[in-house]
């Protein structure tokens, strides 16, 4: 099966320093794939690379959609507008817009009438923001915060903020989704639901997902492949077996026992 | 379905009522040529704090240049109709047509900067506009110009208010006002959802700049005659406070705070002195005790007065 998204010989440089130097990564779709490493290995660049906040110094980013494009060309809101949803390391929802409107905002690119209809609130525009409503409302459902859809997101508790991330970036209607430490603070319960919560979205939206994450027990429990970031560099990649053993992973990030 | 049938019926009886009683007060002579011009004056300062709350307030674009639109809609206004004679309709959709165009040009390059920086170039914006009024002979120079045709009646103020208010609601309450206000919130993570930041900051201003342009054409077919010293920086910093003490991201709130401020004007009409100071005061005590406004981005509605209502039934009842 042809490659979703491939990186091939990507770099970034940031002044003299290679945050990521020469990287090649694949993504076959509907894969759950890991991206780990100890801090400042580059991750969370590599993302946003992928994302278009940052243009690669080198190499070639591409997504393969029904055309290919070329990541580096096009800006953050035209990537996302292709597919690609995000969620970010430090939380980063609209703290002061309703746990609902969060999810509603991120429909934008979908919705089906002009500013014309917006400003004079036509029946297009009526009909349209209710089958939005209820969209919305029935992803909110799956992620069992439904009830609490009018609050500001900025009162929901953290774990809850975490899915709420995650939930915003489904509403976008990607095929990629790039989740950046989704577990992050969670304790053990929070990860486990989060893990079934991640295979369950996986299947039901057709997603292929690609994660940062320190949790091993989250990454060796859910991704199919793993890529290993030290210092920018590509130090390993394979099967969680074959990270687990890997002898430059254990040395670099995993540590010895 | 039927709640919201009902809400827009009430909503235009409510919209009905308000200019029936007040036509009917000034028929009677009630509100006299004095009251009429303050009560004009606040109307006026209502459309322009609405339209620069959509700016500052939702889409979080600090400007101080919106004296500038409203001069561009005040002298393309009083040209139309005192010098080429045209008709007001006319002359007031050109208005605020033009602001809008500025609003366009200016906003395209301006809006790639941040704060303070914004603040710093409309400023910038508005003083430009003021200054080329000030040495253009055809339209007055520094004097002005007077006997401008009065075409502005209670209707005509009544009917751009209410518009204003109800458009720019509108738009708010839409898929276009959540990625406004999503760019106020945090516009990477905006970005990642795909809206276009630079396009909904570019609609946000030439919206703006669209009802400021209305507004000033209201003021230039009212007042008869117009300066350019009446658009200088302090025009832009009173709507900002009207916008400020109402609450930013509260509709309703500038409403409140263009009247609370224009009457307050009204009343210390004759103490201007006193008036700065209690001007200057209040300011501080609503940043020192209320920082977010009197209504911080909460709306007023029949809803909130309601249970407003029900909260004051439940604690008489205890």
């Amino acid at each position: 099966m042809p490659p979703l998204l491939t990186a091939n010989d990507v770099s970034k440089n940031f002044g003299g320093l290679n945050a990521i130097a020469n990287v090649n990564i694949e993504v076959h779709p509907g894969e759950i794939v890991g991206l780990i490493g100890p801090n400042g290995a580059g991750k969370t660049t590599l993302f946003n690379l992928i994302t278009g906040v940052y243009i690669p110094s080198g190499g070639q980013l591409k997504l393969h959609g029904e055309v290919e494009v070329d990541l580096a060309k096009a800006s953050p809101h035209e990537i996302a507008g292709m597919g690609i949803g995000r969620t970010f390391q430090n939380i980063r929802l609209f703290k002061e817009m309703t746990v609902l409107d969060n999810v509603m905002l991120a429909y934008h690119v979908h919705i089906d009438y002009s500013l014309w209809d917006a400003i004079f609130h036509t029946p297009s525009y009526t009909k349209s923001e209710a089958e939005l409503r209820r969209k919305a409302v029935e992803l909110l459902d799956i992620f069992d915060m439904a009830d609490k859809k009018d609050i500001p997101a900025k009162n929901l508790p953290y774990g809850q903020q975490r899915r709420l991330e995650i939930a915003r970036a489904l509403a976008l209607q990607p095929k990629l989704l790039l989740l950046d430490e989704p577990a992050a603070g969670m304790n053990p319960q929070e990860t486990a639901d989060l893990m079934r919560l991640i295979m369950w979205i996986k299947d039901r939206f057709n997603l292929t997902i690609l994660l940062i994450e320190h949790d091993m027990s989250v990454v060796m429990g859910i991704c199919q492949r793993i890529y290993v970031l030290d210092y920018g560099k590509l130090i390993a990649e394979g099967t969680p077996e074959d990270i687990k053993s890997n002898p430059q992973v254990i040395k670099a990030y995993l540590g010895e026992d | 379905m039927a709640d919201k049938r009902h809400n827009l019926i009430r909503n235009i009886m409510t919209l009905a009522a308000i200019y029936a009683i007040i036509q009917l007060l000034i028929s009677f002579d009630i509100i006299d040529q004095h009251l009429q011009l303050n009560l004009f004056l606040l109307c006026i300062n209502i459309i322009l704090a609405v339209s620069l709350n959509l700016i500052t307030g939702f889409t979080g674009q600090f400007s101080l240049g919106h004296a500038g639109f409203m001069a561009i809609g005040a002298y393309v206004s009083a040209v139309m109709t005192l010098k080429l004679h045209l008709p007001f309709p006319l002359a007031i959709a050109t208005s605020a047509v033009s602001a809008a165009i500025v609003g366009v040009l200016v906003g395209i390059p301006t809006l790639r900067l941040r704060g303070d920086y914004l603040a710093i170039a409309t400023l910038g914006l508005s003083e430009i506009i003021r200054i080329i009024a000030l040495n253009i002979d055809y339209i007055g120079g520094a004097s002005g110009l007077a006997d401008i045709p009065r075409y502005v009646n209670w209707p005509w103020i009544f009917a751009m208010t209410a518009g204003t208010i109800i458009i720019i609601y509108n738009f708010i309450h839409s898929s276009y006002g959540r990625a406004c206000i999503a760019i106020r919130e945090d516009d990477v993570a905006a970005e990642s959802m795909g809206i276009n930041i630079a396009r909904y900051k570019i609609l946000a201003f030439t919206i703006g700049a669209f009802f400021a342009g209305i507004a000033g054409s209201l003021y230039a077919n009212y007042f008869y005659f117009l300066k350019p010293n009446a658009f200088g920086f302090m025009k832009s910093i009173d709507i900002l406070v009207m916008v400020v003490f109402g609450g930013l991201g509260s509709i309703t709130g500038s409403v409140v705070g263009a009247a609370a401020l224009t009457l307050l004007s009204m009343v210390l009409q004759d103490l201007p002195t006193l008036r700065m100071i209690l001007y200057a005061l209040l300011l501080l005590v609503i940043m020192l005790y209320r920082p977010q406004g009197l209504l911080g981005n909460a709306e007023l509605s029949w809803k909130l007065l309601k249970r407003g209502d029900k909260d004051a039934t439940a604690t008489n009842g205890k």
